[in-house]
């Protein structure tokens, strides 16, 4: 059985960031490599179905990246998401890299998952129905938090600019917005069940 | 609606192409309630189900090899670190070139657009135009005649070329080595100016000559093992050297018929003759070393001036020299031969004659017949013709008499040959007895070839 089974994805990054040993690092690499190269390789072939030698030199690229990068990895709260977002990035490289060659296509467009809006037939009623209703939720919080939570989902401010604004610590800041995103999850979760009732 | 199971579900659409409008309505509006890296981790999550349930089968087992990866990474490192030497020394051969060229434009733009001593001194406008400066370049065999039509490259004398640059001047250019001649003796490179000509200049290490007509410049081909430059200049020249920026500091030394002149930055003008040579420093700093006893001389001030003069012989057959101390003098006087006109205003008759004939190369024998307190007032454009001097001469009370186109002011000139004894005196006597002045001579001349006619 493989030593770094049991660790958690965060465990292995800080854990990757710390070890000094070549032989723990190199398996640490490995135990990484191995849960996520089938998840990403499969997000670029639901992308790029066409081009099997770009799709393996993504990969390689994305752990290229975490070993260049594996000193400042203990600081990634979310490897999963980091690892994606590596994955865009790279992705985005090889297009630009690609770009004026035949085979080249812009799947970019049809990315709704990134951008939701691109959908041909978007709902606009249905977002906008969707957008009061977290509106009317969030105006019976405390003002607060409820300021934090529309500057920075509604006015689309940066946390810092948030409590530079507010005169605001940026944790606090941080941890109005959260607290409102979980209660609204709450809220959403709960009516759903008494919807269902 | 935003249960993370219902979310997943429309993410597991969304990656598989199935995404309906009311999927991407929840999905945006899931950002207001999500954190970012929480919908990520949820895609991570659809990822892996379907890595696990999919048939892809080249996903069956690791494709990817750790150690690879770390080879690549320190193969890119690698690459990247010498990327970025090379970077870095294009940046600095960049910097380099550009301050170069930046010192070289510097040096270029200081040496035609900072104002010499002589260009404060004489405005533009009212010097001899450089497009009406012709000469003549001799080198070995070899004679190029430079007229005012004269352009772009003339010739090539060894390892130097000959040009004209568009403003009209003279530029010798050294060559790369390639074109330098080893063998043999290399004659010296002789600008000379005839009359009514007027010439300047560019030396290789960027010293300039400007040269009176009447007068020449000799510049030697060969190093003679010193950085220093040397060259010759007889007649009339105002010469400029400008400081170098060598670790080194490189001197000129100019050598006249009757001594030598040297300086590491200075403008001057010598006036060089067989017996006489005359030095005002217009700026900077020369030395004079004349044939005499105590004959050094340094000129630091503007206006400064040293006078050479080899003159005569006494009755012992010594040659008298003298070596003035230096003075001071009106230094736009001494570069009044480079302006278009001329006014001389209760000059002595001598140094306008002496003058003259330089400029239009008249042939006088000798001023020492006109008679020193003589003055002359007269205005000369650097394109009047010879006629018009002649004129001024005549009207100063001088009397030329011409012989073998040399002109004489001593009156006529007389063959021994006839000379005939006068009426009356006997024959038995020695002519130098009773003979007395040429006057008297001519007239006793003239007497007897009325008398044989």
């Amino acid at each position: 059985m493989d030593p770094y089974d049991a660790y958690t994805d965060k465990q292995l990054f800080e854990f990757l960031a710390e070890t000094r040993k070549q032989r723990d690092m190199e398996q640490l690499l490995k135990e990484i490599i191995k849960r996520y190269e089938k998840p990403l390789a499969t997000k670029l072939r639901l992308t790029i179905p066409y081009d099997e030698d770009l799709i393996d030199r993504i990969v390689n690229d994305v752990f290229i990246d975490v070993w260049r990068k594996r000193r400042k990895l203990a600081s990634v709260e979310s490897p999963r998401a980091w690892l994606l977002k590596v994955l865009s990035f790279k992705m985005s490289d090889a297009i630009q890299k690609m770009k004026g060659r035949e085979e080249y296509v812009d799947f970019t467009t049809s990315d709704y998952l990134e951008i939701p809006e691109n959908h041909p037939d978007f709902d606009e009623e249905r977002y906008e129905g969707m957008v009061q209703k977290i509106q009317r939720a969030v105006a019976n919080m405390p003002v607060q938090r409820r300021v934090a939570f529309t500057m920075r989902v509604f006015d689309g401010l940066s946390i810092a600019g948030i409590a530079r604004l507010r005169n605001l610590n940026e944790q606090t800041v941080k941890n109005h917005v959260g607290l409102v995103k979980q209660q609204l999850r709450k809220m959403f979760r709960k009516g759903r069940k008494e919807g269902c009732k | 609606m935003y249960n993370p199971t219902n979310i997943k579900k429309i993410i597991r659409r969304g990656l598989d192409g199935k995404m309906t409008a009311q999927d991407a309505a929840i999905l945006k509006s899931a950002r207001m309630i999500y954190e970012e890296n929480e919908l990520l981790e949820m895609e991570m999550d659809v990822l892996e189900e379907m890595a696990a349930e999919g048939p892809m089968d080249v996903l069956g087992q690791q494709n990817i090899d750790a150690r690879a990866i770390i080879r690549e990474e320190r193969k890119q490192y690698i690459c990247q670190l010498l990327t970025g030497g090379m970077r870095v020394c294009a940046g600095i051969a960049a910097v380099w070139l550009i301050a170069w060229a930046a010192w070289a434009v510097n040096d270029w733009w200081s040496e035609r657009t900072v104002p010499s001593a002589y260009e404060k001194l004489v405005v533009a406008g009212s010097r001899i135009p450089s497009s009406e400066f012709a000469c003549t370049v001799y080198w070995g065999n070899s004679i190029t005649a430079v007229g005012k039509e004269s352009s772009g490259r003339l010739g090539r004398f060894g390892d130097k070329e000959l040009r004209r640059r568009d403003n009209g001047e003279l530029e010798l250019v050294q060559l790369p080595s390639q074109f330098a001649i080893s063998a043999g003796h290399q004659p010296d490179i002789r600008v000379v100016t005839g009359a009514q000509q007027q010439c300047a200049v560019w030396l290789p290490d960027g010293s300039l000559i400007r040269l009176d007509a009447g007068s020449s410049l000799s510049f030697p081909m060969e190093k003679r093992g010193t950085p220093n430059t040397e060259i010759s200049v007889a007649g009339r020249a105002l010469i400029r050297v400008r400081e170098h920026a060598d670790q080194h500091p490189r001197t000129v030394l100019l050598h006249t018929p009757n001594g030598s002149l040297a300086t590491q930055e200075g403008e001057f003008t010598v006036l060089a003759s067989r017996t006489d040579t005359r030095v005002v420093l217009l700026d900077g700093r020369v030395e004079g070393q004349f044939p005499i006893d105590e004959g050094h001389r340094i000129l630091t001030n503007m206006g400064d001036q040293v006078t050479y003069d080899r003159c005569c012989t006494d009755a012992q057959g010594n040659i008298n020299m003298t070596l003035s101390e230096v003075t001071r003098t009106d230094p736009w006087q001494a570069v009044a031969w480079t302006t278009r006109e001329r006014n001389y205003r209760n000059v002595p008759l001598r140094a306008f004659v002496q003058e003259m004939n330089r400029t239009y190369n008249l042939g006088v024998k000798s001023v020492n017949c006109i008679p020193e307190e003589k003055t002359i007032t007269a205005s000369i454009h650097f394109k009047d013709p010879v006629d018009k001097i002649y004129g001024y001469i005549r009207k100063a009370g001088l009397i030329m008499y011409e012989s073998n186109g040399m002109i004489s002011f001593c009156g006529p000139e007389f063959d021994p040959g006839r000379i005939r004894y006068p009426v009356g005196i006997d024959d038995s006597l020695d002519l130098m007895d009773v003979l007395h002045g040429r006057d008297l001579l001519a007239a006793v001349l003239s007497n007897q070839d009325e008398k044989r006619h």
